[in-house]
């Protein structure tokens, strides 16, 4: 398989948020609003340019519709929308639609959120009914994703001996990059110990190994890389995508779909593991990270709570990861913000939000950016959907 | 609150009625004979449509679980801590993988690989639910 002819053809041109906390006191359509204005000002465009709007959740309605974001800015034309109900996969399968409708020629400039007030109003994990797949779970109180995703890191834990303490070592890590992050909502730093006492949720996750519920709204842009050029920041390249489903019937090996996806995104992207300078992956709960960490190569098989162990997912670390605080530490926003993290340390200028007040000089005392990255690694729930960005 | 009871649809009214008279039961292909799970017209290996219905013995192994220790839905609040388990059934380990729950073991020691066995739970008004209990060696 050679590199499609899609490959660094689209990127990403803006980037855009809104404040993250436990009560935003605004409607989800304002908040929808405010970071897609963020966003169409962060790429330099007026906003009738857009003209394609994605979105996502997962189960519970707890968002707008695109077309209620077309009629909130007035947009003159949508040309493409839609809304994706994968959640945890929807944040990197939903940039690769927008570069497929960009690519495509359909779309100039596509615009992807998310938006909830995930914590005052519609809270996430809320329990479904014991119908359809729900029969199976609900009637034996398996209501929470927890318990869908802990079954992945027992099984973990039982293979290679690793223990619930190597959680706390991404826990910690997570909460170390969020302390440098302006916009993450924990900003206290976590040691081993407090990780440690902290109360069982689901076994083997403790609250701290689980991630926030938030209110707030993140946007991204995909527009052509020719377009791109001549926008307010230099582009971040769209090189490879992936965006599979996964089974939501577990195989009895408990292995992720990402070691069967991960080797067809390098391969598309004509890279390997170790071209990759830092990752964003997506953690739901602290053993997924441990899990899509390996998944992508990024550490051996039974490897990853040693790279976390070591410092090497530190920011000065063989392969930084999580460099924003993730879902653990810096806001649910279901993914969205970690393709965001990977935009901002992939441009020029690196990161916009850290305690930083010049440029950057990598002191971890207010600066989180990483040493000159090249190529940053995205991935969605299980490693099914992934992104490989590039600097231009 | 009542526990929720499961909702039977054409698909898996076959399997719900049988745990009523305490038979754990699962499809198995007209075409290629294997067994599937979760109940569907459709043949996930062969593609094929048509299944009967077969009694399973009960018997099985945990290949993972999780231990809810804070209650995310009322009906449920005086349960924890409780064990939700991955249970491979002997007949076909790869194919019949049941979410339930372990009882008759403290949640500190319930193990990934543990023997279990199917214990029908009648506590609920209008259910037979297949729970699952180590096996006798397993409790030693």
């Amino acid at each position: 398989m050679s590199k499609p002819s899609i490959a660094d053809q689209t990127a990403i041109a803006g980037v855009g948020w809104t404040k993250f906390s436990k009560a935003s006191g605004t409607s989800v359509v304002s908040l929808t609003a405010e970071a897609a204005l963020n966003a169409i000002a962060d790429a330099g465009l007026e906003v009738d340019d857009i003209d394609g709007i994605l979105t996502y959740q997962y189960n519970t309605v707890d968002t707008v519709y695109p077309r209620d974001l077309h009629v909130a800015l007035g947009l003159k034309a949508c040309n493409f929308q839609m809304f994706d109900q994968h959640g945890g996969t929807s944040a990197c399968s939903l940039v690769a639609a927008a570069a497929m409708a960009v690519h495509s020629g359909l779309c100039k400039n596509v615009l992807i959120y998310r938006s909830l007030n995930g914590r005052s109003a519609r809270r996430s994990g809320a329990a479904r009914l014991p119908e359809g797949p729900g029969q199976w779970m609900v009637p034996f109180g398996s209501t929470h994703a927890a318990s869908l995703f802990g079954p992945y890191y027992t099984a973990y834990m039982a293979r290679y001996g690793a223990t619930t303490e190597d959680l706390a070592h991404v826990a910690v890590n997570t909460r170390a990059h969020a302390v440098l992050n302006t916009k993450a909502q924990m900003r206290t730093p976590m040691t081993v110990e407090e990780h440690q006492r902290s109360p069982w949720v689901i076994y083997p996750f403790r609250l701290f190994d689980c991630c926030l519920q938030s209110d707030g709204a993140m946007a991204v842009i995909v527009t052509s890389t020719e377009r791109a050029r001549t926008l307010r920041h230099a582009p971040v390249l769209i090189t490879a995508f992936m965006g599979g489903t996964y089974p939501p019937q577990p195989d009895p090996a408990w292995e992720i779909e990402g070691l069967r996806a991960a080797p067809i995104l390098y391969e598309r992207a004509g890279l390997s593991p170790q071209d990759v300078d830092f990752a964003e992956l997506y953690d739901p709960f602290t053993g997924m990270t441990l899990l899509h960490a390996e998944a992508f190569g990024l550490a051996p098989q039974g490897g990853a709570p040693e790279l976390f162990r070591s410092g090497g997912a530190g920011l000065d670390g063989a392969m930084p990861i999580n460099t924003h605080g993730g879902l653990l530490s810096e806001t649910y926003m279901q993914g969205l913000n970690h393709v965001v993290e990977a935009v901002q340390q992939l441009r020029p200028g690196g990161v916009a939000d850290d305690l930083c007040t010049g440029t950057h000089d990598y002191d971890r005392a207010h600066c989180r950016q990483v040493r000159d990255p090249h190529v940053g690694l995205v991935c969605g729930e299980c490693g099914a959907s992934s992104l490989i960005l590039r600097s231009a | 609150m009542p526990r929720p009871i499961p909702v039977p649809d054409a698909d898996s009214a076959p399997f719900w009625a049988a745990c009523r008279e305490h038979r754990l039961t699962a499809q198995q292909c007209t075409t290629c004979g294997r067994r599937r799970w979760p109940p569907a017209e459709v043949c996930p290996h062969c593609r094929k449509l048509g299944a009967t219905w077969v009694d399973v013995r009960g018997t099985g192994t945990i290949t993972s679980f999780v231990v809810q220790h804070q209650a995310m839905h009322p009906a449920f609040s005086d349960a924890v801590p409780y064990t939700i388990a991955f249970v491979s059934l002997d007949e076909a380990p790869e194919d019949l993988l049941l979410l339930s729950n372990v009882i008759d073991i403290p949640w500190e020691d319930v193990r990934v690989g543990m023997r279990v066995e199917v214990a029908f739970d009648d506590s609920t008004e209008g259910v037979s639910l297949p729970l699952f209990r180590p096996m006798p060696r397993e409790r030693l």
